[in-house]
């Protein structure tokens, strides 16, 4: 392929990149009413980010990430700012085609999609990426990004989490790659350095519970789409920044609890939202739920809840206590489907359907990923013997199913509608 | 109310521990110059070496006497002085239970000082693999039958072999380092000896010296490294499913965080881990409930006493907790 | 050295020999069983032997025995006009039993509460127109775990008690901070205050016995106080030495005072007053026990474990930096 054609497609693709988002983003912004004020903020961000092709972290030292489970806390420690590189858009999961089999996730060629076609690339020319070795596919991405002339270090994660041999191979690999980021970035990690970086993730944790806390109202006072646009946010904003936005937003929130305000219809029924995680664009399922007549209440997904609900405690505020709580906040609570149990995110899901009075659990798998789809008949059974209803949805980046999903949604969300009727 | 509960609930439970230890420290250690006596079965190391001092005595020393004892006095006075002593230290259990560990015992609360100090100089602190923390736990009961058997074995010639020495006589005693450590703080350090007028009594004040010297390395590096060979807390354990004090855990809403579990001196994996029990007292348990501090999920663990939550894990005080620690 | 020791003693037991047979020998209470059969009965316990009474209460069996040195001294049986006593805890005056059985005599009481008791056994009789009275005191502590320490009750129970009725009296002062559990040791320093009918028995002649033979004898000064420093009376192989060994030491008062007077109708010029009592001492701790070899053994354990922690880790932290490249 000669140069010229290749700069071509580049080209092409970029078009086709921001009118992919523009579309997603307009259909969550435009097609729902009363989006909240604070919510500006974040549409603006998309907006620049995604449609514009703006770079996030101008002159700073950037580190991509592939998985929630990389303690970021150390990369700000460090004096770099984290970037989560998994990506949502059709555009680029297209292009990453290339580099992976017929029936793979769409989340990893996506991201292989952007790594490779050197486009809106957020990172910084040291191309620096730390890859967990979570399922199959990112684990071998891993490999792929390094041909692709990506710096990769890659963060071994054990198969499981319960025993203590797991945890403390867990923690040393932590402290290894604590030890690698000094001399990445040329700032060593100090007591004082990781202190502060485990005080702002735990600010934007804590403003993140708020906001989740505040869904628990009866009235649902704000959309899970724009939930989802939030928690993404966080892939890619500046963390003060974004914990002030989310702070704003929350304070619209609780105002809007105080009035009554309903965001969605006021018997909408409550949906929990679980399985492979929505990225933007790729909201499609949520947006879909959200038109037919039903409201997110809460998720168990990788791109929202799950990244930011699990807050380190560390014991002693001394370097070795610090790295490895960073460590065990990654890997303790984790109920990602690659660890050999599931009886930790049965038991989330469970209480998270309690206490946000859920009607249906709707569980995503992207067509493609062994592990979800792998858990998905337990978790069901496990679903159905509590008397939860839910629905197993099969997708992927393109919007070819949307019409056939729409229909599934819909019939679902009326059976939700009708048993509620009856009781 | 709901405002008190917040504020017990945010409270910062290692000064407030710091302090009760300390009160308790100065209570158990000088009470005796205030002619302060809580009798002779406190379920705490309130060391009974440490003459003037001592507002009470530690149950193993008179249980150490009272089981020095031929079989045919059991069915007598003597043998009701045994049922009397244990009474009075499970009536003390009762109400505290394994609290008494982690907020009184001066030998916990100078390991505690010890930690502080470690963590002050900045060298990390050492805990156990799995496999050795199950091995070396059964040490503490080993210790309680050997305390309670030996003084027998001193009265009673068994299956017709002689009857063991005198020297033996108050066994752990010698060998507990709050022998050696409680009264120095009263300015007696006269336990800090080998008694040669025997083999047996240098052979056991020997050890206790030995021990003593492990005692300052193994408390300094690891967290309460006493604790977990102590007697006492086995002793404990036998009781303290009936005490009123409990710690309770809402499995439901634990996330298997583990933040609890890194918060624990004793390494209790199971604070963490296990999401079915109810009540949560594991033999080596101090009831410090610095695990309730850690823990971000709303009552997922909780201390109650009869029934009532008194110091309940919710996520604003988790939060309020590492802001203020963190600062300073 | 030793040698020189000896020679000191002998010449001590020599004059005191000599001193003694001037007159009848001094006759004191012991608590030590005549033979092996009473030794049957006798159980120890803290402030010496006893007897089980009815329902387990402490009794008390005094022996006399006559003779200055405590290791040769014979039980002797009590003269049928002597006149004993003894007073409880409280001062109150109880009745004890006078015995005679074949091996010796004496006196025997319950003692059902925890503290001192004093027990008295007077002879009085004239000689060559001297009035002799040889007083034998005991001063007995009852004391038992099991009825705890109360340190309220200890204290009020610790001060010695002055009996104004008794002619000599030899009052054992307390140790600084003694209670129902201290001993005393070789090497201590033990006061003695001699009382004639109450009053400080200035210039009266004090001597202090050990079972093994060693005499100190001192005059009372104007408090009518004796001060002894007790020696090392205990010297078994290193192997045998026993730290709870009972050494024993016999105190002795004499005064003489040129009052006439007379007794039972006899008439006398002057009077000589006898006053004993017995005690027991322990070997001193620095005997038996160092704290040099403590320490050392301390510092070595603390090294080793020390010394153990840090390869440990110098170990592991290696090994993890290896893991890294
Ligand atoms: S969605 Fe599944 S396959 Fe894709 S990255 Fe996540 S775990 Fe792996
Ligand atoms: S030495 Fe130890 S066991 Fe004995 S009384 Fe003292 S504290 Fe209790
Ligand atoms: S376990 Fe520790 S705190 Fe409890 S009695 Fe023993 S030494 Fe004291
Ligand atoms: S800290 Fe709380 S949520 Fe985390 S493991 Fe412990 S009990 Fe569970
Ligand atoms: S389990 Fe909790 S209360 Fe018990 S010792 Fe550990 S931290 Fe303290």
């Amino acid at each position: 392929m000669s140069a010229e054609v290749k700069a071509k497609q580049t080209e092409m693709a970029r078009k086709q990149l921001s009118r992919e988002s523009a579309q997603a983003l307009n259909k969550i912004e435009k097609d729902f009413p009363d989006n909240p004020k604070a919510m500006d903020y974040f549409y603006d961000l998309y907006r620049r980010i995604h449609c514009e092709g703006e770079v996030p972290h101008p002159g700073k030292k950037v580190i991509g990430t592939t998985c929630v489970q990389v303690p970021e806390e150390l990369i700000y420690a460090a004096g770099a700012v984290p970037v989560r590189l998994c990506n949502g858009s059709h555009t680029y999961d297209q292009l990453g085609a290339e580099f992976m089999p017929a029936k793979s996730c769409s989340l990893v060629k996506a991201t292989l999609g952007m790594l490779s076609s050197g486009l809106a690339s957020w990172l910084d020319e040291g191309r620096d990426i730390v890859n967990v070795t979570t399922c199959d596919q990112k684990t071998k991405s891993g490999r792929l990004m390094e041909e692709a002339g990506y710096r990769v270090h890659h963060l071994e994660l054990p198969p499981s989490k319960e025993s203590e041999a797991a945890r403390t191979y867990w923690q040393s690999n932590v402290n290894g790659f604590a030890r690698e980021l000094g001399s990445l970035t040329g700032h060593k990690i100090t007591r004082n350095s990781l202190r502060d970086s485990i005080a702002r993730v735990a600010r934007a944790q804590q403003a993140f519970r708020r906001l989740h806390r505040l869904r628990m109202a009866p009235l649902a006072p704000i959309l899970g789409k724009d939930v989802f646009l939030v928690t993404n946010a966080y892939f890619f904003d500046d963390i003060d920044a974004w914990t002030d936005a989310v702070e704003a937003l929350n304070d619209e929130v609780e105002k809007r609890c105080e009035e009554g305000f309903a965001a969605a219809q006021r018997r909408a029924p409550r949906i929990l939202f679980t399985g492979s995680p929505p990225i933007f664009p790729n909201l499609k399922l949520p947006t879909l739920i959200e038109q037919s007549g039903a409201v997110i209440v809460a998720d168990e997904t990788c791109s929202a809840n799950r990244m930011l609900y699990d807050a380190v405690n560390v014991d002693e505020w001394q370097l070795y206590d610090m790295v490895d709580a960073v460590a065990d906040r990654a890997l303790k609570p984790c109920t990602c489907p690659i660890f050999i149990s599931d009886e930790d995110r049965k038991r989330r899901l469970l209480e998270l359907a309690r206490t946000f009075a859920v009607d249906g659990v709707v569980y995503q798998a992207f067509s493609g990923c062994q592990v979800f789809e792998m858990e998905q008949r337990s978790i069901s059974r496990f679903l159905a013997d509590e008397g939860i209803p839910s629905l197993y949805v099969e997708t992927d980046y393109s919007p070819d199913d949307v019409g056939q999903l729409s229909t599934r949604i819909e019939a679902f969300i009326e059976s939700l509608k009708a048993r509620r009727r009856r009781k | 109310m709901k405002r008190l509960r917040a504020f017990i609930n945010g409270a910062d439970i290692r000064r407030f521990r710091f302090w009760v230890q300390l009160g308790f420290f100065v209570l158990l250690v000088y009470g005796g110059y205030f002619l302060i006596n809580l009798g002779q079965s406190l379920p705490t190391f309130s060391c009974g070496f440490n003459q003037p001092g001592r507002a009470g005595v530690c149950y193993l020393l008179p249980l150490q006497h009272q089981t020095h004892i031929p079989w045919d006095s059991i069915i007598s006075w003597r043998g009701l002085g045994i049922l009397t002593g244990l009474l009075t230290f499970v009536a003390w259990l009762f109400v505290f239970n394994k609290a008494w560990c982690g907020y009184a015992c001066p030998l916990g609360t100078i390991q505690d000082w010890m930690t502080s100090l470690r963590q002050k100089l900045g060298i990390r602190y050492s805990t156990y693999s799995l496999d050795w923390f199950t091995r070396l736990k059964k040490i503490k009961y080993i210790l309680l039958i050997l305390l309670i058997v030996i003084p027998f074995l001193m009265a009673n010639s068994v299956a017709g072999l002689p009857t063991l020495p005198e020297d033996m006589g108050t066994p752990f005693c010698k060998i507990c380092p709050a022998r050696m450590v409680i009264p120095a703080f009263t300015g007696d350090f006269s336990q800090w000896t080998v008694d040669f007028s025997t083999g047996t009594a240098a052979t056991m004040t020997g050890l206790g010296m030995l021990v003593l010297g492990i005692f300052f390395i193994g408390g300094f590096i690891n967290k309460r490294f006493f604790c977990f060979f102590c007697p006492m807390s086995a002793l404990h354990s036998l009781f303290s499913k009936v005490a009123l004090l409990k710690l309770r855990k809402d499995g439901s809403k634990c996330t298997r965080c583990g933040d609890c579990y890194r918060a624990c001196d004793m390494q209790i994996k199971e604070i963490a881990d296990d999401v079915e029990s109810k009540t949560l007292i594991k033999d080596d348990c101090m009831m410090c409930f610095k695990c309730v501090a850690s823990c971000p999920e709303e009552g997922a663990l909780k201390a109650s006493f009869m029934g009532i939550p008194i110091y309940e894990s919710t996520e604003a005080g988790f939060f309020k907790r590492m802001t203020k620690r963190r600062k300073r | 050295m030793a040698e020189w020791r000896y020679w000191v003693i002998g010449f001590v037991l020599l004059s005191g020999g000599l001193a003694g047979s001037a007159q009848a020998e001094p006759v004191w209470f012991s608590d030590q069983p005549p033979d092996a059969e009473w030794a049957k009965r006798a159980h120890h316990a803290h402030g010496g032997m006893i007897e089980r009474g009815r329902g387990g209460v402490y009794v008390k069996r005094l022996w006399l025995r006559a003779g200055g040195e405590p290791a040769s001294a014979v039980y002797t049986q009590p003269a049928d006009d002597a006149s004993f006593g003894v007073f409880g805890i409280d001062g109150e005056s109880l009745a004890p039993d006078l015995f005679k059985v074949a091996s010796g005599g004496g006196i025997t009481f319950p003692m059902p509460e925890e503290g001192f008791y004093n027990a008295y056994f007077i002879e009085r009789s004239v000689e060559d127109a001297v009035l002799k009275t040889s007083i034998v005191k005991a001063e007995v502590l009852k004391h038992s775990c099991g009825e705890g320490h109360d340190p309220k009750l200890t204290a009020s129970r610790m001060p010695p008690r002055d009996r104004a009725g008794v002619p000599l009296e030899i009052i054992r002062e307390r140790l600084p901070g003694e209670d129902f559990h201290t001993r005393i040791r070789s090497g201590d320093k033990v006061g003695f205050r001699v009382h004639y009918k109450g009053s400080p028995a200035a210039g009266a002649n004090v001597s202090l016995t050990t079972r093994e033979g060693w005499t100190k004898q001192v005059v009372a000064d104007a408090d009518g106080r004796a001060v002894f420093k007790l020696i090392r009376d205990y010297y078994p192989a290193w192997n045998d030495f026993d730290k709870r060994h009972h050494e024993a030491f016999l105190v002795t008062a004499e005064y003489r005072v040129e009052t006439p007077g007379e007794l039972n109708g006899t008439p006398f010029e002057k009077a000589h007053y006898r006053a004993t009592l017995p005690g027991i001492f322990y070997p001193s701790e620095v005997e038996y026990s160092s704290y040099l070899v403590g320490l050392i053994v301390a510092l070595i354990a603390a090294a080793l474990g020390a010394g153990g922690v840090f390869l440990y880790r110098l170990k592991h932290s290696r090994a993890g930096r290896e893991r890294l490249q």
